[in-house]
């Protein structure tokens, strides 16, 4: 009897040092995350004389938000905002959609080529877009057939038609997640709508997309800060087009301030936690979906 | 009748599926595979554009014997990019896991950190990361800040670890090795948020029926861990490793790609270029393939 007791109590010992093991590191990480975006924070409330000052660690002694406002002004100019705004929501909408079709398509019905265009879906998603960057380029620079070609280079439309066709930015993966997701949702929810006479898109749309909305939060909540914040495509695609990305590396210059190592550095701050705000915001909002997400994909199994 | 009516309906149903996936067939068709095959022949070309079109000049090999014979930065940067890679997936893999497999506890306050720990996949991407380097003259008066005027040794060089490894007399390879892991803990988890997302889902994935009959017979944690959860997480596994590798290539500060970009797009050498990043994947490719001939003897599919 007492030796039962005695092993319960090691038992719990244990537990208790995992417990607090377990908070030390968890405690440490979140600090290691969250303390850098506390600093930039602080740091684009200064004005150079607080960078200088070696008494200033983390908290400015002159508060100023005359960056914050050559940030945002920067940000404003020829329509930037407007453009990063309308391209970053669009695209999201398209992907989400896209994916989503093919995902359904992939995960619920078996067709000849099926496993094919699914392996497809892992190269595309293994293939770095880099590999193939030049010749997407010029497809796009002369994009047509035979001789009659135009050229969609610095339009949105090379980034829409890969959101599309489902070769968009990180969009393997988002197929993958929803192709998971699909695999994973009760069949009887579809039967009960086919028995009512409903055909294949309507049940989609009517029965399937309201059963996947923290999924489709989720999707779209990653399509939407990659390209709010990606770079890779409009220094590709855009050249005379600007989104807040490519010219946050100049914003202090574009607002027609001279050129300062110091004050461009914290504009460039700035401008960054400005950029980061709307995702922020979103994510606060959407966390509670991407949760649900995580705890859903594939429940069914 | 009935089996027809079965089978027309089968016809039906795959009918249906193509017409679901035909935004990729189009992706593919109309993008994806023409882009691959114009790569791989743009190897062997040499290509000049002007403004009505861009002309190829075949010179069959000649990229690729300037790459491995004179150019001399090409062999630095792929060996640089690809130890880089070697040892940056076990890494942020076993980081992932590890960081999943907590986050999967009961504790107070779990909703709290899944969200912190999710919040680099948002924020450390992109142009983010690109000013994050550029403004180093914030970090570099951060770092001289650091500098003890006594001895003038630099403290942010020396941290915490490597000054403890070093008193207790380890090897120097070994200090660097920890240290380096211990000193790039910042990087790894800013670069391992999806794959911490994706294995979290899949632990979820895994039945409690499973463990609760393990415990039933006697289980302990560590068994529970090695017999069910690794074996049923590794498919999730080789997709964070892969996703890992695709990443560390997208990063903007991927030396290799910056490397391959300037000469493309400033220097015009676009089939040079080509060349480059068709052997940068080659080499990503044989490493995958080894990746995945030893790894598929562990990987355990429950279906």
């Amino acid at each position: 009897m007492s030796l039962i007791k005695k092993k319960k109590s090691f038992k719990t010992i244990g537990l208790r040092i995992w417990e607090i093991v377990r908070f030390v590191i968890i405690f440490g990480l979140a600090f290691l995350i969250l303390k850098p975006f506390v600093n930039k924070i602080l740091l684009a409330f200064m004005n150079p004389d607080d960078l200088l000052d070696p008494m200033v660690m983390l908290i400015p002694k002159h508060f100023s938000v005359y960056y914050w406002r050559v940030a945002w002004q920067g940000m404003e100019l020829s329509r930037t905002l407007l453009t990063s705004t309308v391209l970053s929501i669009a695209v999201s909408l398209i992907q989400m959609i896209s994916s989503a079709l093919i995902g359904y398509g992939l995960g619920r019905f078996k067709f000849r080529g099926r496993n094919f265009f699914y392996a497809m879906v892992i190269i595309i998603m293994l293939i770095p877009p880099q590999a193939y960057s030049i010749a997407q380029y010029l497809g796009f620079r002369f994009f047509g057939i035979g001789p009659v070609t135009i050229n969609t280079i610095d339009s949105l439309i090379p980034v829409f038609i890969m959101a599309i066709g489902g070769i968009g930015m990180k969009q393997g993966l988002y197929i993958y997640l929803f192709v998971v997701f699909f695999k994973g949702l009760p069949k009887d929810l579809e039967n009960a709508a086919y028995i009512d006479g409903a055909g294949a898109f309507r049940t989609f749309f009517s029965v399937i997309m309201p059963n996947a909305v923290s999924i489709i939060v989720t999707v779209m909540l990653f399509s939407f800060a990659w390209q709010w914040t990606d770079l890779s495509y409009p220094k590709l695609y855009f050249t005379s087009l600007k989104v807040i990305p490519t010219v946050i590396g100049e914003i202090y210059v574009r607002v027609g301030l001279t050129p300062d190592t110091i004050g461009s550095s914290i504009a460039q701050n700035a401008a960054c936690m400005l950029l980061l705000l709307p995702l922020l915001v979103l994510f606060i909002f959407g966390q509670k979906f991407i949760s649900q997400s995580i705890s859903r994909t594939g429940q069914a199994n | 009748m009935a089996i027809k009516k079965y089978r027309s309906l089968e016809k039906k149903q795959m009918r249906i599926g193509y017409l679901f996936i035909l935004p990729l067939i189009f992706g593919l068709a109309v993008v994806f595979v023409p882009s691959i095959i114009k790569t791989i022949i743009f190897t062997f070309n040499d290509i000049s554009i002007d403004g009505s079109g861009y002309s190829l000049d075949f010179i069959g090999i000649e990229n690729y014997q300037k790459a491995f014979r004179t150019d001399p930065r090409f062999i630095i940067n792929l060996t640089d990019a690809l130890t880089n890679l070697a040892t940056n997936i076990p890494v942020v893999v076993i980081f992932s896991l590890f960081i999943a497999v907590l986050l999967n506890q009961k504790f107070k306050g779990r909703i709290a950190a899944r969200t912190i720990f999710f919040v680099p996949v948002l924020l450390a991407t992109g142009v983010i990361l690109k000013i994050e380097q550029t403004t180093n003259l914030l970090t570099s008066i951060d770092t001289s800040r650091a500098i003890d005027i006594g001895t003038g040794v630099d403290m942010s060089q020396m941290s915490g670890i490597r000054s403890v490894l070093l008193s207790l007399n380890f090897n120097d390879t070994l200090i660097g090795i920890v240290a380096g892991a211990a000193d790039g803990i910042y990087s790894v988890v800013q670069s391992s948020g999806i794959q911490i997302f994706v294995l979290l889902a899949a632990l979820q994935e895994i039945p409690a029926s499973l463990y609760e009959a393990a415990k039933v017979e006697g289980s302990d944690g560590w068994q529970l861990f090695w017999k069910i959860t690794f074996p049923m997480l590794s498919p999730q596994l080789v997709v964070c490793a892969i996703y890992t590798i695709v990443d560390t290539f997208t990063t903007p500060n991927n030396v290799f790609a910056d490397y391959v970009n300037s000469l493309a797009f400033s220097q015009n050498q676009y089939g040079y270029a080509t060349a480059l990043n068709f052997i940068y994947f080659l080499c990503i490719g044989v490493m995958i393939a080894i990746f995945g001939a030893v790894i598929s003897k562990f990987v355990f599919y429950n279906e």
